[in-house]
Formats: C-alpha cells, structure tokens, sequence
C-alpha cells in the first residue's frame, strides 16, 4: 500500500489540466480515488460520506489547481485537502459510528495478516477476530480527528513518517508522538474491552 | 488479554480491506463529471452573462474589437494631453480675462448714472446725440457708427424692412 506514484506523470497530467484539459484531471481522479477513499472512509467510518466528501475533495482540488505550484508533490497535495475537509467534516458532524466489518472486501482473505490473525495459534482467533475489529473501530472514533488522520495513514495506508508530515504540516516528531498516544488509546479502549 | 504493538498494527492493517461497494470506483467519475457540470449551473447569473458576453466579444468581433480598442486609446490619450495642458498652465485663461478688464478700466469712460443704462452701441448713439457732455473712448465705438453733429437730425436705422414693403404673395 505503500506504492506512491510517479511524480512526473501526476506533474504532467497537472500541467495538463491547467492548461485547460479537463481529462487529464479525470485521470488523476482515477488514479487516486481509491487511495482518498480509504483515508477518508477510515476517519469517517461512513459510506456516504465518504462518497460526498470525496467528490468535494476532487472538485475543491480541480477549482484550486491553477494555484497549484509544484512545491510540493500532487500526491501530498491531494492528500491533504482531503485530509483536512474530513477533519472540518467530523468537526461539523460530531460523533457517529455506522461502520461495519460486512464492509470488507473479500481479498481480506488472502491477506497474510488475517491469515495470521485468524489461525488456531493465535489468541485473537478466540476473541472472535469480528467483534474485536467492531471495538476497534469504535475505539478509533474515539480518537481526536489528528490522531485518527495519523493512524489512518500510517497503520492502515502505510504511508511513511515524512511524507505524513507534509501531508499535516507537522514535524516527523509530531507524527511518531501522535502515533504513540493513539496507540497507547487504542489499546486501553480494547483492554477494557476484554 | 492485553493487545501488543504487533497485533494493534496487524489488526489496524486490516482495515484497509474496508472497500466500498463493487464498481463504486467506475461510477466515481461519472458522478464527478455530472456534479461538474451542475455546478456550472448552479453558477451567478452574472458569472453566466459574463461568460456568454466574453465569448461573443472576443470570438465574434476581432476586428471591431480592435477598432474599439484605438479609438479608447485614443481618447484616452488625448484626455491625457489636455489634462497635462491644463496643469501645466493654471488658470491662463482666467488671467487673460481678468487682463484685458483690468485695460478697460483705465479706459472707462464718465458716465452720467442717468446715461449708465445706454450699453448697446445703437443705444449710445441714439442718447449722445440727445446728451452732447458723453464721452466715449473711441475704440468703444464701431467705424459703422459716425458720431452725430450738432443741428443735424439724428438717422435712425431700421433693422427689418416695414411690413408694407413686402411683396403680396397671397392672391
């Protein structure tokens, strides 16, 4: 999940959609939606929001990208308008939780990961793996909206320490400290839990 | 049971299975284009007119366009020039005015108050034949007009032809 995209392609689809070609920006809308997707599902833990809040993402991006300099890599760049609408998002929203494990996609099980997690030397398997990853979400909603970005990026995007700094603007160190609080949260909300 | 860092990461990255409905991506684009275009739609009436009046200016008119863009600069240069003019000499105009009143006055004749009414030249004719103790600087008076000796009766000149003159076009 790690597989970033090549940044002169993505500058010359840019280039492109200044320039006035509405379809190279349909590419990048392909490109990077299932990627957006994940980040902002994962903070939202809503469908339908997500599917809104995505769509404003890509339009706010397609109505700002002649300003869009080149400073920075497109891929930060998108990532971070998406990053910060859904933080506004939940600020508005408030908290709810509608996020189910019937959501999966059914590659899950071929992931080593769950391959691990649900085998019979493994304790989890006894806590029944479904309902922990219930409690796991909802414990991740019960994170602040900087920790669950930073989560979301890191645990479940696997998206490296710097680039989630220029994503939010904040030091690696800032990042690494999120992390180690979130964790530290996630895993008391599970303790109790059990 | 207590949940290590290992199997915190391993559950959290099986998160990322969490996929929407399939062929959800395929009908992303759609959706965004067709949000796109309402939009448009949905843009300020005058947003639109400007739009429909920008397109019909500059792809309809090239020519004219220039024509009209020369002759505003050219008014707009000539506006320059008499606004530099005009700074640059401050009231000449006023001066020159106030020049020529002041000349006159040197000049001025004495009037009786009785006589000061009389200020069209046909008019100061008439009273100085009537009033011999008026002085008028020449340059007031007109070659057309003679001063009047004394003993002659005075001319009068009629503006129009009487009535009388004119020919009968009636039958």
């Amino acid at each position: 999940m790690t597989d970033e995209p090549a940044p002169n392609e993505d500058a010359r689809l840019v280039a492109r959609t200044q320039a006035g070609d509405p379809a190279a920006f349909d590419v990048l809308v392909v490109k990077y939606s299932p990627r957006l997707y994940g980040l902002v599902y994962n903070m939202t833990s809503n469908h339908e929001d997500t599917n809104d809040l995505l769509q404003d993402v890509f339009a706010k991006a397609y109505r700002s990208i002649g300003g869009f300099r080149g400073n920075s890599a497109f891929y930060t760049w998108i990532h971070s308008i998406a990053v910060n609408m859904t933080i506004n998002f939940l600020k508005k929203r408030g908290r709810r939780l509608t996020m189910s494990l019937d959501d999966m996609d059914s590659g899950v099980e071929h992931d080593k990961d769950f391959i691990e997690m649900t085998s019979s030397t493994n304790p989890v398997r006894e806590a029944n793996l479904s309902e922990l990853q219930i409690r796991l979400n909802e414990a991740m909603m019960k994170l602040s909206y900087d920790h669950r970005a930073v989560v979301t990026m890191f645990d479940i995007q696997g998206m490296p320490h710097a680039e989630i700094a220029k994503i939010l603007g904040v030091s690696e160190g800032t990042v690494r400290s999120r992390l180690f609080y979130a964790h530290r949260q996630l895993q008391n909300y599970l303790e109790e839990f059990h | 049971m207590s949940l290590d860092d290992q199997t915190l990461s391993t559950l959290l990255r099986l998160k990322r299975f969490e996929q929407p409905p399939p062929g959800y991506f395929d009908d992303f684009l759609r959706e965004f284009q067709s949000r796109q275009r309402k939009e448009l739609l949905r843009r300020p009436v005058w947003s639109l007119a400007w739009d429909r009046l920008e397109a019909f200016w500059f792809h309809t008119f090239t020519v004219a366009r220039l024509s009209y863009a020369t002759a505003s600069l050219a008014v707009l240069c000539i506006a320059g020039a008499l606004t530099f003019n005009m700074l640059q000499n401050p009231g000449s105009s006023v001066r020159a005015s106030a020049e020529i009143l002041a000349a006159n006055a040197t000049h001025a004749p004495v009037v009786q108050p009785a006589m000061q009414v009389a200020s069209a030249p046909r008019a100061r004719t008439i009273n100085a034949a009537l009033s011999p103790q008026i002085r008028i600087p020449d340059g007031m008076l007109d070659a057309s007009v003679a001063p009047v000796a004394s003993g002659q009766h005075p001319r009068y000149i009629l503006d129009t032809r009487p009535v009388s003159y004119e020919p009968p076009f009636s039958f």
